[in-house]
């Protein structure tokens, strides 16, 4: 059987602003994955992700992409990937196709015809300057030009948020057809929970500069459990199993990090499936306890 | 690079339009020059002067030249401006983007250096086209004396934008253009007085002694040394564009996501 190729591979990275430190981070994506990246504002998405595309300098720890060390090569590796950034960074005078001028002569895979095809898919006018586009049509123009020119991944910080539903949804197919090739692999940062339980196959959550889990987004939804219970039984809960705790008037409510044994353990207790936002907000919480 | 280069120019676009004003009207006076010069004004005025021996020949052909390059020199002024794409791609938060492109930092350098040059030199050749013919039509001045001040000038612009550059990699964000501009103006002005240091001692010393008959020879000293001496100040362009090239890569390096 073929070996899983990662092609993201950070090992002990660290970047130190004085005030924020993303703090001795590790983790890996599989190749022809769709890894969420989640964590709320400030977590340490964005640093990351400039860190692995190489735009900011590291302080210390290693990154590599497809295999290979950002530090001997990162240029030729950006041919391969595809970048789409929570704001447009094309000025605003510019039209789709100056986009298609300059990026043709930029990119040595840049595909003219993929991405007229997709400025018609995505109905953007190619002849409009993109300073009067709607932040949907600007994520989308940003889409179609990290999809021209034949990348293999794509790395993208939050691009759903502050768009409509349909408008996520329209994205979230986009990403579903881009991993359709098995090579294909998304690595996305969201705090939009719901797009990435509806796509993601790996999850990276990272809370104050610190991985706090990474895995198989299924096994972590199936090993995390919400158990519902009296206040005075929150005290019989073993303290290993306990993620976080919110009281309320009706009882108290556990994140559980072994639902199984949760369920084994506590048979007279209901434990119900956590959703990721939920997992999200628990960890977030136990941290600033 | 090319494709960064090519926005570059596409983020000059509204200079260009200033840029193709200043063409045409540089055009325009030249054709007035030429017929003034060779029917008009400014050849009676010429013979007059000279035959009133209010000024010498020299000072006449001197002035000519003078006000001849005043305008030549306003294609340069009209691209110089390379802050204008600095702040463009500020504006729009390009150098995250730029960052993320398959081009390493010294390319993305370069490209910047170029995309000036470009532009630069398109003004070059303009100036050099009217040089051609008004060393023709008008005996001002020899085609080489034209070129040896055009390829002056163009070297003092060429250390302007070097210098601007280097001082705007040094400090990105918004709003520090002028600062760039400024210190690139003092630069040169330091840079000049350091090199001329002895010469201008002397000037001075003339001013200040009481039989002061200071003529303005020392302007045509520095006409002359621009006709003559052209190379000169290509070798000093060159290698301030140099240093001020491995600056920016440096800085650019370092600091990251400045262009």
């Amino acid at each position: 059987m073929d070996e899983i190729r990662n092609v993201i591979e950070i090992n002990n990275l660290t970047k130190d602003y004085g005030d924020f430190k993303l703090d001795n981070i590790s983790f890996s994506v599989p190749e022809g994955s769709v890894c969420g990246f989640i964590g709320q504002n400030g977590a340490g998405k964005t640093t990351t992700i400039n860190l692995l595309l190489d735009i900011i300098r590291r302080d210390s720890g290693e990154i590599k992409l497809f295999g290979e060390s950002v530090d001997s090569n990162s240029a030729a590796l950006r041919e391969n990937i595809g970048v789409v950034f929570d704001e447009m960074g094309f000025h605003e005078f510019m039209t789709a196709k100056d986009l298609n001028i300059m990026m043709k002569n930029i990119y040595r895979n840049w595909d003219e015809k993929k991405f007229f095809e997709y400025l018609k898919k995505f109905s953007l006018p190619s002849k409009k300057k993109c300073g009067s586009f709607s932040r949907g049509m600007r994520m989308k123009l940003q889409i179609a030009v990290a999809l021209s020119h034949n990348a293999k991944m794509l790395v993208m910080d939050e691009p759903t948020s502050g768009l409509d539903p349909i408008v996520r949804n329209e994205m979230i197919n986009i990403f579903r057809e881009f991993v359709l090739e098995e090579d294909h692999t998304i690595f996305l940062s969201s705090h939009i929970t719901g797009d990435l339980e509806k796509i993601a196959d790996e999850v990276v959550f990272i809370d104050g500069g610190k991985i706090v889990l990474t895995g198989n987004k299924d096994e972590i939804l199936e090993s995390h459990g919400i158990l519902k219970c009296k206040k005075d039984e929150v005290e019989k809960v073993s303290s290993s199993l306990v993620v976080g705790c919110e009281m309320s008037s009706f009882g108290a409510e556990i994140l559980v990090n072994d639902k199984a044994s949760a369920e084994k353990l506590y048979p007279d207790m209901v434990v119900e499936p956590a959703a990721l936002e939920q997992i999200m907000i628990y960890y977030v919480n136990a941290g600033k306890r | 690079m090319k494709g960064l280069m090519i926005k570059d120019i596409m983020c000059l676009k509204k200079q260009l339009m200033v840029f193709c004003y200043v063409i045409i009207g540089v055009l325009i006076v030249s054709v007035m020059f030429v017929l003034s010069a060779r029917f008009g004004n400014l050849s009676v005025a010429a013979r007059q002067m000279a035959a009133e021996n209010n000024m010498s020949v020299l000072d006449v052909n001197n002035l000519a030249t003078l006000a001849l390059l005043t305008f030549m020199f306003l294609p340069f002024a009209a691209v110089g401006d390379v802050l204008f794409v600095f702040e463009e791609d500020n504006k729009a938060g390009f150098a995250k983007v730029a960052g993320a492109l398959p081009l390493s930092v010294p390319k993305r350098v370069l490209s910047r250096y170029l995309s000036v040059f470009a532009l630069l030199a398109i003004g070059a050749l303009l100036d050099i086209v009217i040089a051609f013919a008004l060393s023709f039509l008008t005996d001002i001045l020899s085609f080489a004396g034209f070129v040896g001040i055009i390829l002056s000038a163009l070297s003092m612009m060429i250390i302007y934008c070097s210098l601007t550059i280097v001082f705007r990699v040094a400090m990105p964000g918004a709003g520090k253009g002028q600062y760039a501009q400024i210190l690139s103006l003092l630069t040169m002005a330091a840079g000049f007085i350091l090199i001329r240091f002895e010469k201008i001692k002397e000037l001075i010393a003339q001013v200040k002694s009481e039989n002061n008959n200071m003529g303005p020879e020392r302007l045509w000293d520095l006409l002359t040394a621009m006709k003559e001496k052209a190379w000169i100040f290509a070798l000093i362009a060159i290698t301030v564009m140099l240093v001020s090239y491995a600056v920016s890569v440096t800085i650019a390096q370092r600091k990251r996501g400045v262009i």
